[in-house]
Formats: C-alpha cells, sequence, structure tokens
C-alpha cells in the first residue's frame, strides 16, 4: 500500500523548491536592471548576449536542416545502398566523396552527426572525412558567400574550392590510412529495453520497424529523430557561440598588426583566428575579408578552408563523435595541410 | 500513474520555448537586429518545423516513458531562453564598435554607379539612403574629383576612433553583412563644429560639404564632411545597413 499524503521530507523538498522558483524570478526581474546597457557591464553583457543570439538564429536553419537529412539517412538508406554508389577504389571514392559537397548544401554545424552516420553505415573512414571536410567548404551556398565578400577578387573563390577540395582529400586520405582497420567511431552508452531510442544510436530496430510501417509513421519516426538530433546539435551550438561571441567583444583586432605581413607566422594566426570566429562556413568568407588588407593573401586562403573544418563549435561535437586518438590525429593533419595550403598560395602572392 | 517520458517533455518545453521566442523576434521585427532580412524566410520556415517538432514530441509524451535519466546537458538548452528573458538582446551599443572594426564600403557595393546614374543627387547634394548606402559611399571614396564641393545629406551616430585626427569623428552605422556576430562600423568622417557638443552615440542629421582629405587609415583620399547644419534625432528605429 502505497503511504497517503505528503510526508515531512516532501514537504521540506518542496518548500525548497518554491524558495528557489522565487529567487529565480526575482534575480530575473531585477536583474534587468543590472543588465541594462546603460551601465559599463551592462553593455558587455548586453552586446555578448546579441551576438550569441545572432550566431545561433543564424545557423539554426540549417542546423534544423542537417539532423532531418540526417535522420533520413539514418532511417532510410540502408548500408548497401552508398556502399554501391562511392567507387570501391581508394582515391576514386575520395574524390567523389568531396565532389558530394557541390550538391550537398549542409552547414559544418550539421556535417558531423551526417558523417557519424554514414561510418556507422560502412563508409570507410578515408572517403567519410573527405566527405565531412569538404562539404561544409563546396557547397553552393559557401562558395556564393565567398563570392559576394571577395568581389574585387573572384580568384578566391576557385582557391577556396580546390584548395579545399584537395585538403579534405589528403586530410582523408591520410588519417584513413592511419586508421587502416579500427573503429574510429565513440561508442555511445547503450541501454538495454529502451522502448524510446536516442538518436546516434545504431537505429536497426527503427529500421526494421519502419520498412513495415506505412507512410505516417515513417514521417512520425523521422520528425522524432530530427527532434532528438536537433536538440543534440544545438547545445554544442550554444557552447561554441557563447565562447565565440565574447571572444568578439573581448579581443581587439589590432593586436595583430605587425605579424600580418610575416609569411608563414601569418598563417599561423589567421588559423588561430579561423578556430576562434569562423561561425557558418557561409559566414565566414566576410569576416577573413577584413583581414585582407592586413594579412598576406596565402593566409586568409588557410583560414577560408580550415575555419569549415575545425572550430569551437566543430571541435565539441567531433569530441563527441570520435575517440580521442582520432580526434588528435585529425586536428594535426588538418592544421598541417592547411598551413601547407596557405603556404603554396602564398608563393604565387608576393604580398 | 503512467510513467512519462521525462526526457521527451523537457525537450517539448525548451521547444516550446524556443517556438514562443523566435515567433515574438519574427512579429516584432526585431529579427532584423540579429540576422540579415533575407535570412527572415528560412526562420519563419524553421519555425514552423520547431512547431511541427514539438506537437510530434507530444504525441509521443502519451507512450508509456522509459525511465531512462534525464539528460543534463539539456539544461544548456535553456540557456538562450533564460538570457533572452533576462537581458534582452536586441541592438547592438556602441562599445561594440571598438572591436568591430570599419568597414570598407566598397566590399559591399550592391552596384556600380556610373555617370548617368544621378538619383541620390538632388540640387548637386548627395543624398544618402539606406538601400544604397554602400554603393553611394564607395563611389564617393573612388570619385574625389566628381564629388568635391557637392553638398551632403547624411543620417548616422557620432563614433569617435583612434584612426581619425582629434577634430574628426565618425558619422556611422551599423553594417549587418551576416548577422549580429560579423556587423561592423560603416561612415564617413566629420570635421567637428565647434558650436555644437558631438557626444559619442547620439544621432544626428547632417547637412554639409564633401571635402576630401588624406587618412593613412584609408590608405589614401578619403571623404570628409565640412558640417553646415546638424540637427539632433531620436531615432525609433536604428536601422542598421544591410548590403
Amino acid at each position: 500500500m502505497r503511504s497517503e499524503g505528503i510526508t515531512n521530507n516532501n514537504r521540506t523538498s518542496l518548500v525548497l523548491k518554491l524558495l528557489i522558483i522565487i529567487f529565480i524570478s526575482f534575480i530575473s526581474f531585477n536583474g534587468v536592471r543590472l543588465i541594462h546597457p546603460e551601465t559599463g557591464f551592462g553593455d558587455t553583457i548586453h552586446n555578448v548576449s546579441t551576438m550569441f543570439f545572432s550566431i545561433i538564429l543564424e545557423a539554426l536553419p540549417f542546423i534544423l536542416l542537417g539532423s532531418f537529412i540526417s535522420s533520413v539517412i539514418q532511417l532510410f538508406v540502408s548500408e548497401e545502398k552508398i556502399a554501391e554508389v562511392l567507387p570501391k577504389n581508394k582515391l576514386l571514392g575520395v574524390i567523389a566523396a568531396a565532389s558530394l559537397g557541390l550538391v550537398f548544401p549542409v552547414c559544418e554545424c550539421a556535417i558531423v552527426p551526417i558523417t557519424r552516420s554514414l561510418i556507422k553505415k560502412g563508409i570507410p573512414l578515408n572517403m567519410a572525412v573527405t566527405f565531412m571536410l569538404a562539404v561544409p567548404i563546396i557547397n553552393p551556398i559557401t562558395l556564393m558567400s565567398t563570392y559576394y565578400a571577395f568581389y574585387t577578387m573572384p580568384v578566391m573563390v576557385l582557391i577556396r574550392a580546390g584548395g579545399g577540395l584537395l585538403a579534405a582529400v589528403t586530410v582523408g586520405l591520410t588519417i584513413g590510412w592511419l586508421e587502416e582497420g579500427e573503429t574510429p567511431l565513440k561508442q555511445k552508452r547503450r541501454r538495454i529495453r529502451r522502448p524510446l531510442h536516442r538518436c546516434g544510436c545504431g537505429c536497426e530496430e527503427c529500421r526494421n520497424e519502419i520498412a513495415e510501417t506505412g507512410i505516417l509513421n515513417k514521417v512520425l519516426k523521422a520528425a522524432s529523430h530530427t527532434a532528438h538530433e536537433f536538440c543534440e546539435v544545438l547545445v554544442y551550438l550554444i557552447f561554441g557561440a557563447l565562447i565565440s561571441s565574447m571572444f568578439q567583444v573581448f579581443v581587439s583586432r589590432s593586436y595583430f598588426i605587425p605579424e600580418g605581413y610575416d609569411k608563414s607566422l601569418s598563417i599561423l594566426i589567421m588559423i588561430c583566428f579561423a578556430y576562434l570566429l569562423s561561425l557558418c562556413s557561409e559566414a565566414d568568407a566576410f569576416i577573413a575579408r577584413t583581414f585582407l588588407g592586413q594579412f598576406s593573401t596565402g593566409s586568409i586562403a588557410a583560414f577560408l578552408i580550415f575555419g569549415p573544418m575545425l572550430d569551437i563549435k566543430n571541435t565539441l561535437m567531433l569530441g563527441n563523435t570520435f575517440i580521442k586518438k582520432v580526434l588528435a590525429e585529425l586536428v594535426v593533419i588538418i592544421i598541417i595541410v592547411c598551413f601547407i595550403a596557405g603556404s603554396v598560395i602564398n608563393r604565387f602572392y608576393i604580398q | 500513474m503512467k510513467i512519462i517520458n521525462r526526457n521527451g517533455l523537457i525537450m517539448s518545453c525548451i521547444l516550446t520555448a524556443y517556438a514562443v521566442y523566435i515567433l515574438y523576434l519574427l512579429l516584432s521585427g526585431n529579427l532584423k537586429y540579429f540576422i540579415h532580412p533575407r535570412m527572415f524566410k528560412y526562420l519563419w520556415i524553421s519555425e514552423l518545423v520547431i512547431i511541427f517538432l514539438v506537437i510530434i514530441q507530444m504525441l509521443n509524451l502519451k507512450r508509456a516513458g522509459s525511465r531512462e535519466r534525464i539528460e543534463k546537458k539539456y539544461v544548456l538548452l535553456a540557456v538562450p531562453i533564460v538570457m533572452g528573458i533576462m537581458v534582452h538582446p536586441g541592438k547592438l551599443t556602441l562599445a561594440a564598435a571598438e572591436n568591430k572594426g570599419t568597414a570598407s564600403a566598397g566590399n559591399y557595393s550592391s552596384r556600380k554607379i556610373d555617370s548617368k546614374d544621378i538619383d541620390f543627387i538632388e540640387d548637386n547634394t548627395v543624398i544618402f539612403n539606406d538601400d544604397e548606402y554602400c554603393s553611394i559611399l564607395n563611389d564617393l571614396a573612388v570619385k574625389p574629383l566628381k564629388y568635391k564641393g557637392m553638398g551632403i545629406e547624411i543620417t548616422g551616430f557620432v563614433y569617435r576612433n583612434k584612426y581619425l585626427p582629434g577634430d574628426e569623428f565618425l558619422l556611422s552605422r551599423f553594417l549587418m553583412i551576416c548577422c549580429a556576430a560579423d556587423t561592423q562600423i560603416v561612415g564617413i568622417p566629420v570635421k567637428l563644429k565647434a558650436s555644437e557638443k558631438f557626444r559619442d552615440g547620439d544621432w544626428y542629421k547632417l547637412d554639409g560639404t564633401i571635402g576630401y582629405e588624406k587618412y593613412k587609415a584609408y590608405n589614401g583620399v578619403f571623404p570628409v564632411i565640412d558640417i553646415k547644419n546638424a540637427e539632433k534625432i531620436q531615432p525609433d528605429n536604428q536601422d542598421y545597413i544591410y548590403p
């Protein structure tokens, strides 16, 4: 028999919870006054929040789209189909994977979960990584934004597309070779006998379930998956956006002027900038543009290639997808490849 | 009592809060202080999708939920909502201008102006409008011979920056390229008029004459305004420029 009524313990915890809620409400209403733009501190909080929101709002549609595509891949595309489409030959397969970027207008925010599901489907690591790195750079929206950002210098679009393609292929082949025969993915803790699954699991059960059910059920399943995936990715976006906007407010650009013209140092600096400032691959072209007068062309190119591959948001998601060893290797290889790309381009431009 | 799927419940609440907040931004028009208007349609679509997802999640709640642990990281999703309520973000303040840098109008000109385009010139006076701000400013910058001595009518806020000589300020606007995080300052230098106290951040409508000066920061010659008449205004719509 369950005991009736509220016990003493329950009552105390209830009161406590009520007090906490009242306290938070109080802070919320008065917090507005503390944080009003008139005060200097309030200014900072206000601006950081505005920029934080803007990054999230800008990326939101793309994350939704990415989560949806990812869910669809997980639920409806079988391993065999994908294995059929991509050429078996390592080199051709990798190039094909990179070229997929032209038809996959997916933002870098969403490409990581999609890649994870592709690897789970059996795509070899080299092709999956090439795909993951190339798509944010080669997608038509990014290239268009690069074209507008570098209106007076349209060759930048070619540099970004070509350099990005080559870099992605190189990184993919390298890491595929390093990790031959190993499992690169983090295993999620599995729970037994879950009637409601979490996204990112194998979803074998879902696919089997779906195969027999009607359209309505398929749609519901896909929607449910999308919601889960979306929430997962959103967490990382929030984290990254917070750091990115704080950086924007607290760090002034004039600190870096003399190093801008040094051939090698400028590339390293721009790679760091790309890590910290590159928001969505569609927007970072405009940020890169603002550095054009102060930094070597090769370093700007490195920014444009490195940014979509690695940044704060990305790192968190990658860390959640790949095991530490693979993540470390990825980071190092990407940095080296982008540095080389930047140096090569600097040779052509006597800046 | 049925065991409710707790994670699903949290997600539904959070997604609903997002849907409400985004709807507020869309309907109030405040969204333009966060992202470029060309992105608005995508956010409308996203809004519909989120509402759809919320409904689906609600349907899933009815199903007997499992006793799975509450995902603590979903709490992070509430951060933007809490921030939105407490801080009320919106227009950037002048303090943000310092780190954002000044944009070169030439990068954002929407059209190339040739000698036949004179619709923004009236009575030998260049009249700036928000839609073509960058194109006009860029033309002013590259054709000093054409514009020297002409009148000018322009609106903006006062911003003193260290790249201009002490007796000048930049009459500026916020230029939103993609979103608030990459917004920059764009503007035109103005010679201080002794009789008027120009405070940083105040909005003015200026009538003046276009002159040219050599600026190190602009790598050459750039227009500068000699004020004839300054009118302090209180714009209720502190509009950004959207190239």
